[in-house]
């Protein structure tokens, strides 16, 4: 599973970010290199989910596809 | 009534209701009592209402005397997770920053459990802010499982599992954004539903992610369930993501017979890492289903591992925006737990949230047309492991708890990334003594042939008819 990859950002990035951009408070020691591992894995998960986007690709109305994928003979239809 | 009346099913006690063979102060006397009885060693109830709960017994009976009501369940007392605003009630959705919040106005859920006429009889415990599956809370102290006090309850609906097997509330609603309502159903042998996202509304809940955040039922049977989901689930104008569908007759629908289902297996990654115990109660209990008369059929599941990961980018990013304030400003009042898993979500870049919310409905679409292409219902486990025990899922090496932690809502996560309904079941006993569960998952709004099929191993099975035992005080 993509969790095993050994990937990481730069712990400092994760301190800067979460004290600039969001005004947190100081983590215990070690955390944001947890951090940073976790959300670089999360972020190349998904890059690597994305790959099936196109470009030129619309917005899915999530619970319209919702609806018009309910069984034939189902609640409701 | 000769047996103990807190013994009834949610259905039978529904029945003995409008039969006029018991009141709703007696059932609800009934109930509080077993509260008491069984709180002091389970810890199921953050706050019994003991004098609320009979003075709205005694308006259910005036009504029924004057036949003024046939509603299912009026006059049926019970007790739900403690995250559904009420106003000028305590909601504390299992956080110590919420202790003393008292809502303005009532959630969508609590206005449809008043209008169906059930009693509240109080508050149940729950994972702080919803957010932790083994269902701990270092805040009230944990809620214990029934069937063995040195187990987990799962979470995050630890209460409402733990109260519906005690027989302490004939049901319990709970939430369900990961496995919430599946995984605590399972691991205190009660059913538990995960309807469709957007079959029921949140409107008034402690929510923890947008996308994923659904309510449902904790019952002792299918049949309760189908009752009580009956009374939430529909259109609400409060709450946008709700389906503007009628719902069916649930209850009725279980009388009717049973189509021929096709039952899909998944041959890759829900059965890849299931204990021994557990696999022997899901064999058997497809073989019921088999025996039943529905066909099992093979079926490959497509993206699982990828949809686990890409979910846990969308929870995490909108439960951190949901919680922001509070960590920033009290971030000391969160359990170190609850902290950490939330932390992550500051991290994820909008074009990671956005690509996510964009991937979701390509996923959904593929799933819907690979999984039930040959089946009509897809059939998983819910806890791939033998319940565990408190203390695997506390200390110890922090890697072996993420570990344990991790095999919780291995099967159920990435369901509620696809919003899909699921029906948890129990399926007998593993060699721990603890429950084992299997879920039934079927197309988005398919709830009635979820509880169609269930219902019916119900029928031929006993596992839900079985009480746990030593754990009055």
């Amino acid at each position: 599973m993509a969790q095993d990859h050994e990937i990481a950002l730069p712990p400092e990035l994760i301190a800067q970010e979460a004290h600039l951009l969001h005004r947190l408070p100081p983590r215990p020691a070690g955390r944001d290199a947890e951090l940073a591992a976790e959300v670089a894995r999360l972020n190349e998960a998904v890059a690597d989910a994305a790959q099936e986007l196109a470009f030129d690709d619309q917005p899915i109305d999530y619970l319209m596809l919702l609806l018009s994928l309910r069984e034939p003979e189902g609640d409701g239809a | 009534m000769s047996r103990d009346l807190y013994e009834l099913s949610l259905a039978a006690a529904s029945a003995a209701l409008r039969a006029k063979k018991v009141s709703s102060v007696e059932l609800t006397r009934a109930c509080l009592q077993r509260a008491e009885t069984v709180n002091p060693k389970l810890n199921c109830f953050l706050g019994i209402e003991a004098d609320d709960a009979l003075a709205s017994a005694r308006r259910a009976d005036a009504m029924l005397a004057r036949s003024e009501s046939r509603r299912a369940l009026h006059g049926v007392p019970m007790a739900h997770k403690d995250m559904f605003y009420r106003a000028g009630k305590v909601t504390t959705g299992g956080s110590k920053i919420r202790r003393e919040f008292i809502a303005q106005s009532d959630s969508t859920l609590a206005m449809q459990l008043e209008a169906a006429g059930t009693v509240w009889l109080g508050r149940l415990n729950m994972s702080e802010f919803a957010a932790n599956p083994a269902g701990h809370n270092v805040h009230y102290g944990h809620c214990r499982n029934p069937w063995d006090l040195e187990h987990i309850t799962g979470g995050s609906s630890s209460g409402s599992a733990a109260a519906v097997a005690a027989r302490a509330s004939f049901g319990s609603i709970g939430s369900d954004t990961g496995g919430s309502v599946r995984v605590p159903a399972a691991a205190c042998g009660v059913v538990g539903l995960k309807p469709t996202y957007g079959r029921v509304s949140r409107y008034g809940a402690v929510p923890r992610s947008w996308s994923l955040d659904t309510v449902g039922p904790l019952t002792r049977s299918v049949e309760d369930c189908a009752l009580l989901f009956a009374a939430i689930a529909g259109r609400d104008p409060m709450d946008p993501t709700t389906a503007d569908l009628p719902v069916p007759d649930y209850h009725a629908a279980l009388g009717s017979p049973l189509r021929p289902l096709r039952i899909g297996v998944p041959s890759n990654f829900f059965f890849d890492d299931v204990d021994a115990s557990v696999q022997a109660q899901l064999d058997a209990a497809l073989q019921v289903l088999v025996e039943l008369g529905m066909a099992r059929v093979d079926v490959v599941v497509p993206n699982q591992e990828r949809m686990f990961a890409i979910s846990d980018a969308l929870g995490k990013a909108e439960a951190a925006t949901a919680h922001a304030k509070w960590i920033r400003e009290r971030p000391d009042d969160y359990s170190l737990f609850v902290r950490s898993r939330t932390e992550a979500g500051f991290h994820i870049p909008a074009t990671t949230y956005l690509s996510v919310l964009a991937l979701r409905g390509k996923i959904l679409a593929d799933f819907v047309r690979r999984a039930f292409g040959d089946a009509d219902v897809i059939f998983a486990p819910v806890i791939p492991v033998q319940v565990p025990k408190l203390a695997a899922t506390e200390v110890g090496n922090p890697a072996d708890v993420q570990r344990v932690i991790f095999q919780l809502t291995r099967c159920t996560r990435t369901i509620s990334f696809l919003g899909l309904p699921a029906l948890s079941v129990p399926c007998g006993f593993t060699a721990n003594g603890m429950p084992a569960a299997f879920q039934l998952i079927g197309r988005p709004y398919a709830e009635k042939t979820l509880f169609q099929l269930g219902h019916a191993y119900q029928n031929v099975t006993d596992w839900h008819l079985r009480t746990p035992t030593g754990i009055e005080r």
